[in-house]
């Protein structure tokens, strides 16, 4: 007799709907400091250059949209998963009302010029401790949750969940130890070199507990789930989880090739860097298997194809990631363009598709409706594919040839091109062709919110509370 | 071969056997059923 | 023990699990002074230049520009000497940087005069047509804020004798980062 409980949506709720709004906010800077680099002339004044909004951008993406939607969906998934209801619910909307003023707040500081200037996690000091608190209270909510389940033995999707609480936990704190010069500025605890790796320790495994361990969570529960397959090997996603968080901070300094810090640490970066495919692709394959038997449902299941496309640039990040950190084509390809391709079809390829197959499931489900419309549903999804791969494929284009151009000599020996802007106006059309990826994939995602209100809408009054 | 290779071999050597460890206690056939139990337990309708 | 059936142990486990890695590649070295280098040689920031690399920071110059010339032969062709420990040893935050939208600025300081800067800070479209670099008229327009710069000589444990406090007097924002950007690559080990 399936264990009659109430779930308690009304967090899942606020998460996703704000975290939908800061993603569209994150779009359109987004678009904007695409054009800039284009047409200077569109930096209007301090509070609207490229410098302030480029960190608008990222932290927007990243603490406004993913982060948010990982509350959603995995106060969503720990009760479903735990047959239990919510811990702490009153809690739970407090922390949705704080989370977002911080939020606004931390984006209006960008504004002004307050910044760490480490990538993200460009927050001044009194930001990261509202961060902290506030994933404390995150983390009290699903380990209080977690411990009243009523399902004994955890699924893997709750462990990616307890790895992303321990992970950002550690390595956020670990990256923003600061001493504060006053309310608006404080500087590193560490300097140089030691600065750089710590950031780069940071910088590498934030992608590790937000942009993997997160749509992991939600990949490994959506994907069984809609298409009432079981999971291929349970035990592979075992191997393939502690082989993961153990190997992810390993590779902080490949990031760092070719500088100053010591070759040893860059080396051991680049062999866990190539380490880390198999843990990855232990998922990838997890996700191809669970599909035997079931191809079908690409068609007749819009939502599999989210999960299948989500999983497929999973394999292919977790591939190309790899084969950049080693030293031969690092030193091609460092600084230039390729990196952003690369960084982007993680995010716009694996996180977003697989967070947007997380809401087209879990909305019905909490407003007790049918999705809107399964039409638009896959307009969104051809739509943010086109988008994201125009993105990726120029920039992977211009930023060969410009790491090219920037190593090119004459017979005798020296640089084919020594003005830097020979090797800067040729990316222009290239940069021209992202915005308009820019555009189509935020076009995407516009029909994507459209479609998830409308089904909120059409909720019965009583779910819509 | 350097103190600093045989540690470097060492340690490799160590994460090979761990995760050799790893794989072979839970790939073992008597836990095949109790670890992959909860991939269809999470199916059941939880409503 | 079934860690995957006690969520307490699980987060205790993944917690050592994730501290292996960061520890022996990042606070390990970092206490055990690997990347330590002798600073007795390295000149501290000037105020004016501290408060010039707060601006580079506020206005995420390292958005476009990084601080790091390779050890590779078109790179030291290309910007000169390539970077060592010595170069960022006293720098908090590092701004090693990692995208060269535009050049890398590690030795700017020894590529072009003052002036250049102020006209091409001014506006760069003015000296490069097609530029893309943003143009930053107004940091010659504003007073530099010295409120905090004594304390925060003494946070980064920089001296900051009467001298240097009187030359911040009626310097611009302009004024103090181009003394920062003409310090870039100047403190070099070796250089003359």
């Amino acid at each position: 007799m399936p264990v009659d409980t109430t779930y308690d949506y009304r967090a899942v709720k606020g998460f996703a709907l704000s975290s939908l709004f800061w993603a569209v906010v994150g779009l359109l800077v987004g678009i904007l400091i695409s054009l800039q680099l284009v047409y200077p002339q569109l930096n209007f004044g301090p509070w609207l250059s490229y410098g302030r909004l480029r960190p608008i951008h990222t932290n927007a993406l990243i603490y406004g949209f993913t982060v948010p939607a990982a509350f959603s969906i995995f106060f969503f998934l720990v009760q479903r998963l735990g047959r239990t209801t919510l811990a702490f619910p009153g809690t739970a909307r407090v922390l949705l009302w704080v989370f977002n003023a911080a939020i606004a707040l931390a984006a209006l500081s960008l504004f002004a010029g307050m910044s760490q200037s480490k990538e993200y996690s460009e927050l001044e000091w009194p930001f990261d401790i509202g961060v902290v608190v506030l994933w404390v209270v995150f983390a009290i909510i699903i380990i209080g949750t977690i411990v009243r389940r009523k399902e004994e033995q955890m699924y893997v999707s709750l462990w990616y969940i307890l790895a992303t609480i321990v992970g950002v936990a550690i390595v956020y704190i670990g990256n923003n130890l600061a001493v504060p010069v006053s309310l608006f500025k404080s500087y590193s605890v560490y300097a140089g070199a030691n600065d750089a790796n710590v950031q780069w320790w940071f910088g590498h495994n934030a992608v590790a507990f937000v942009f993997t361990t997160i749509p992991l969570a939600v990949f490994y529960y959506i994907l069984p789930k809609s298409t009432n397959a079981p999971l291929y090997s349970h035990r592979l996603s075992i191997i393939g989880f502690w082989s993961l968080i153990f190997a992810y901070l390993w590779t902080g300094a490949h990031h760092l090739i070719y500088t100053p810090l010591p070759d040893w640490i860059q080396t051991v970066a680049i062999a866990f860097s190539i380490f880390l495919i198999a843990p990855s692709w232990a998922s990838v394959i997890n996700g191809y298997g669970t599909m035997k038997g079931e191809w079908g449902q690409m068609r007749s299941n819009y939502l599999v194809k989210f999960i299948i496309l989500g999983i497929t640039f999973y394999g292919l990040q977790t591939l190309q990631g790899p084969s950049q950190a080693i030293r031969a084509f690092s030193a091609l390809i460092h600084y230039t363009d390729w990196v952003p391709g690369h960084v982007h079809m993680g995010t716009m390829g694996w996180v977003t598709m697989t967070l947007s197959a997380g809401f087209y499931y879990i909305f019905p489900k909490i407003y007790n409706t049918e999705l809107y419309s399964i039409k638009l549903a896959n307009l969104h999804f051809w739509l943010v594919l086109v988008g994201q791969l125009i993105y990726s494929v120029t920039m992977w284009i211009t930023g060969i040839a410009q790491g090219a151009m920037w190593q090119a000599t004459n017979a005798d020996g020296s640089l084919k091109y020594s003005n830097f802007f020979e090797t800067l106006t040729p990316n222009f059309p290239f940069w021209n062709m992202r915005t308009l990826g820019g555009i189509i994939f935020l076009s995407g995602f516009i029909v994507f919110v459209y479609n998830i209100i409308q089904t909120v809408r059409k909720a019965p009054a009583a779910a819509r509370a | 071969m350097t103190v600093q290779q045989w540690l470097y071999f060492g340690f490799t050597a160590l994460l090979v056997a761990v995760l050799a460890g790893i794989i072979v206690y839970y790939f073992r056939r008597k836990r095949k059923d109790r670890l992959e139990q909860p991939k269809y337990r999470m199916l059941d309708d939880d409503k | 023990m079934n860690v995957d059936k006690n969520p307490v142990i699980f987060i205790i486990l993944a917690a050592i699990t994730i501290l292996v890695g960061t520890l022996i590649t990042t606070f390990i070295p970092l206490f055990a002074g690997i990347t330590a280098v002798s600073t007795e040689n390295i000149r501290p920031y000037t105020a004016l230049e501290l408060e010039g690399r707060d601006i580079y920071i506020r206005e995420g110059c390292n958005n476009c520009h990084t601080q790091t010339v390779r050890p590779l032969p078109f790179e030291t062709a290309r910007y000169g000497s390539y970077s060592e420990l010595e170069d960022s040893a006293i720098d908090r935050p590092h701004l090693w940087g990692s995208k060269r939208t535009g050049p890398d600025l590690a030795r700017v300081g020894t590529k072009y005069p003052a002036q250049w800067h102020y006209m091409h800070m001014k506006s760069p479209q003015s000296m490069y047509k097609r530029s893309n670099m943003p143009p930053y008229p107004w940091l010659g327009d504003r007073k530099l804020d010295t409120r905090y710069t004594a304390k925060k000589m003494k946070v980064l444990d920089y001296p900051f004798p009467g001298k240097d406090a009187k030359d911040l007097d009626g310097k611009t924002e302009m004024d103090a980062l181009v003394s920062y950007l003409m310090r870039l690559g100047k403190e070099v080990k070796g250089t003359p």
